[in-house]
C-alpha cells in the first residue's frame, strides 16, 4: 500500500471544472490529498482503492438536468483522487452518461476506464466494444471485462486480440451477487486474465474462502462490486450506532467502516461504490484516507456486522 | 427483481415526463380515438367491431414503437423486446378483430359492457387522479392509450365489450405485461404506478372466470 498525491495543477483544473458546473462546495486540499492506492499485480501499476460503479446511478437517459447532476458527482470523484469508473452495456444509458460527464470534465488524466462486453453473440462483441468507445469518448480502455461470464470463451478471445492491438490495457471477467463462483474459479485457474470482479462486502464474504486467495496466488487484481449490497447494507447498519472502536480502524461513519473493511483485504485491489450524491461520493472517497484496519480489526468488523 | 431494473424510480418517473413532452399532442389524438371507441359501442355493428379492434391495435403498436423502442430503451435494454411484443400484440388485434372481424360488440346494456366502459374510463382517469392526489408532477402521468399500463387496461376493457371467449387469448400478453409492470412498480416503491396493472390483472382474471364458467 502506498500514498498517492493529486498534483496541484490537476486539482486546480478539476476544481475549476467543478466550479463551472456550479457544484459549489468542492473539497479543498484540506480534505486530504493522501489516499490509499493498491497495485495491479500483473504490472505493479497503482490505482486508487476506491473507484466508482455506475449501475443505476448513471442510467439517466437523455435528461440534461440529471446528466449535469451526475457530472458534479464525477467532478467530486476526480477532485478527491478517483480513478476507476466501471460500467457496462447492461446498465442502459450509463456509458453514454459517463462519456457526457467525462467530456464536461475534459477527460481527467487519472481516469481508469473499465467496462464490459455483455452479449451472448460472439459477433456482436466487437460491435459492442466499438459502441463503448464512442459512448465513453475514449480510444483505449484501461480494462475490459466479460460481464457475468456470458459467452466468456469467445469474448476473452476478442479481448485478447484488442489487448494485443493496444486498444485495451487489461482484461478480466466479472460476476455479482455471489453467483457463478465455480465458473470464475475455473477461469482464474486456466486463463490468462488481469482482473476479476466479484461481490465482496462485510456481509457477503464467500469470496474469502477460495476466490480471494486464488487471486492473490495467481496475481490477479480484484475489484469488489456491491460494497453496500446496493443500498441494503448501508440502510441496515445505519439503524445502529457506529461502535466507538471503529475510530481505531479509521472509520468515522458507516460508509467508511464498510469500505475500509473491503479495501483493507490484502487481495483486494479496489471497490466500486455507486452513488448519485456528491455528499455520498465524498464519504466514499474519504474511506481511502486515514488508518486502515489490520487483520484482527477486520475480523472484529465482520463479526460486528454479522451480530447486527 | 431489482437486478432487472437498471434505473432509479425518479429517473423512471421523469422518463414519462419527457415522453409526454416529446410526443405531444399524441395524447389528444389518443383521447379522440377513445371517443371513437365509445361511438363504436353505440353503433355496435360489424364495422364498429372492426374499428374498435383497429384502434386498440394502433394503441399497442404506437406504444411499442414510441414508448418502448424510442424512449424506454434508453434506460433498459429489455425495452426493445418489450416493444416488439407490443407491436405483435397490436398486429394480433388488427388481424383478429380488424381483418377477421372477430370482435362482435355486445348489443344492449349488459353488465359486461358496463364493466368495459368503466375500465375504459379508469384507463383515462385513474393515473392522472392518483398523480394529483399523491402530489406528483402531473406531466409524468401515464397518458391514456399511449403508455403501456393504460393500453393493457384498454385491451381488457374492449374484451369485456365483445361477445364470447374466443378472443380471450388476446389477454395473454396484457396479463404478462401487467404482472411485470406491477412487480416493477412494487420493487421501486412506485405505488401510484402499481394501480393500473393491478386493476388490469384483477379485471382479466374476472373476465376469464366469467366467460369460462358454465
Amino acid at each position: 500500500m502506498s500514498r498517492f498525491h493529486i498534483d496541484r495543477r490537476r486539482f486546480m483544473s478539476l476544481a475549476a471544472a467543478g466550479a463551472v458546473l456550479g457544484s459549489g462546495g468542492l473539497p479543498t486540499l484540506a480534505a486530504g490529498p493522501d489516499m490509499l492506492t493498491k497495485p495491479i499485480p500483473r504490472t505493479g501499476e497503482r490505482i486508487p482503492a476506491i473507484g466508482m460503479g455506475t449501475w443505476i446511478t448513471f442510467n439517466v437517459g437523455e435528461d440534461r438536468r440529471l446528466r449535469d447532476a451526475r457530472t458534479k458527482v464525477l467532478a467530486r470523484f476526480f477532485v478527491m483522487g478517483g480513478g476507476m469508473i466501471d460500467s457496462s452495456p447492461m446498465y442502459g444509458s450509463s456509458e453514454e452518461v459517463v462519456g457526457y460527464a467525462l467530456e464536461q470534465l475534459s477527460f481527467p488524466d487519472t481516469l481508469f476506464s473499465a467496462t464490459k462486453v455483455w452479449t451472448p453473440s460472439t459477433l456482436h462483441g466487437p460491435e459492442q466494444i466499438e459502441s463503448a468507445r464512442r459512448f465513453w469518448g475514449v480510444q483505449r480502455f484501461d480494462l475490459y471485462q466479460v460481464h457475468n461470464l456470458l459467452n466468456w470463451e469467445a469474448h476473452l478471445e476478442t479481448l485478447r486480440a484488442e489487448k494485443a492491438a493496444g486498444r485495451i490495457r487489461y482484461i478480466g471477467i466479472t460476476t455479482s451477487h455471489g453467483m457463478r463462483h465455480g465458473g470464475m474459479e475455473n477461469i482464474m485457474k486456466t486463463q490468462d486474465i488481469d482482473f476479476v470482479q466479484l461481490t465482496y462486502n462485510a456481509a457477503d464474504r464467500e469470496a474469502e474462502d477460495r476466490l480471494l486467495p486464488l487471486a492473490a496466488e495467481r496475481g490477479i487484481a480484484v475489484i469488489c462490486n456491491r460494497p453496500y449490497r446496493r443500498k441494503q447494507l448501508i440502510d441496515f447498519v445505519q439503524d445502529h450506532p457506529l461502535p466507538a472502536w471503529a475510530a481505531d480502524a479509521g472509520a468515522a461513519n458507516w460508509p467508511e467502516f464498510l469500505l475500509k473493511f473491503i479495501i483493507s483485504h490484502p487481495a483486494v485491489t479496489c471497490t466500486i461504490p455507486a452513488t448519485s450524491s456528491v455528499e455520498h461520493m465524498s464519504e466514499n472517497m474519504n474511506a481511502m484516507r486515514g488508518p486502515m484496519p489490520d487483520q484482527k480489526m477486520r475480523r472484529r468488523m465482520a463479526e460486528h456486522v454479522a451480530g447486527l | 427483481m431489482d437486478r432487472l431494473i437498471p434505473f432509479s424510480p425518479d429517473v423512471y418517473v421523469g422518463m414519462f415526463g419527457r415522453y409526454n413532452e416529446t410526443y405531444w399532442p399524441a395524447l389528444l389524438v389518443a383521447v379522440a380515438l377513445g371517443g371513437v371507441m365509445l361511438y363504436c359501442l353505440k353503433r355496435a355493428d360489424r364495422i364498429a367491431g372492426r374499428v374498435l379492434a383497429l384502434i386498440v391495435g394502433a394503441f399497442w403498436m404506437w406504444t411499442g414503437w414510441a414508448f418502448h423502442i424510442e424512449t424506454y430503451a434508453d434506460l433498459n435494454w429489455a425495452a426493445v423486446p418489450f416493444g416488439v411484443l407490443f407491436i405483435a400484440q397490436g398486429l394480433a388485434s388488427v388481424l383478429w378483430g380488424g381483418l377477421l372481424g372477430r370482435f362482435e360488440i355486445i348489443a344492449g346494456r349488459t353488465r359486461s359492457l358496463e364493466i368495459g366502459v368503466v375500465l375504459l374510463f379508469a384507463a383515462f382517469t385513474l393515473h392522472p387522479l392518483l398523480t394529483f392526489f399523491m402530489h406528483m408532477p402531473i406531466e409524468t402521468t401515464h397518458g391514456f392509450a399511449i403508455t403501456p399500463a393504460t393500453v393493457a387496461l384498454i385491451s381488457v376493457a374492449v374484451l369485456f365489450m365483445v361477445y364470447g371467449r374466443a378472443s380471450l387469448w388476446l389477454l395473454v400478453w396484457p396479463m404478462l405485461w401487467s404482472a411485470w409492470d406491477l412487480a416493477s412498480a412494487a420493487t421501486m416503491g412506485l405505488w401510484r404506478d402499481a394501480a393500473l396493472p393491478a386493476l388490469t390483472l384483477a379485471a382479466s382474471v374476472f373476465l376469464i372466470l366469467s366467460r369460462t364458467r358454465r
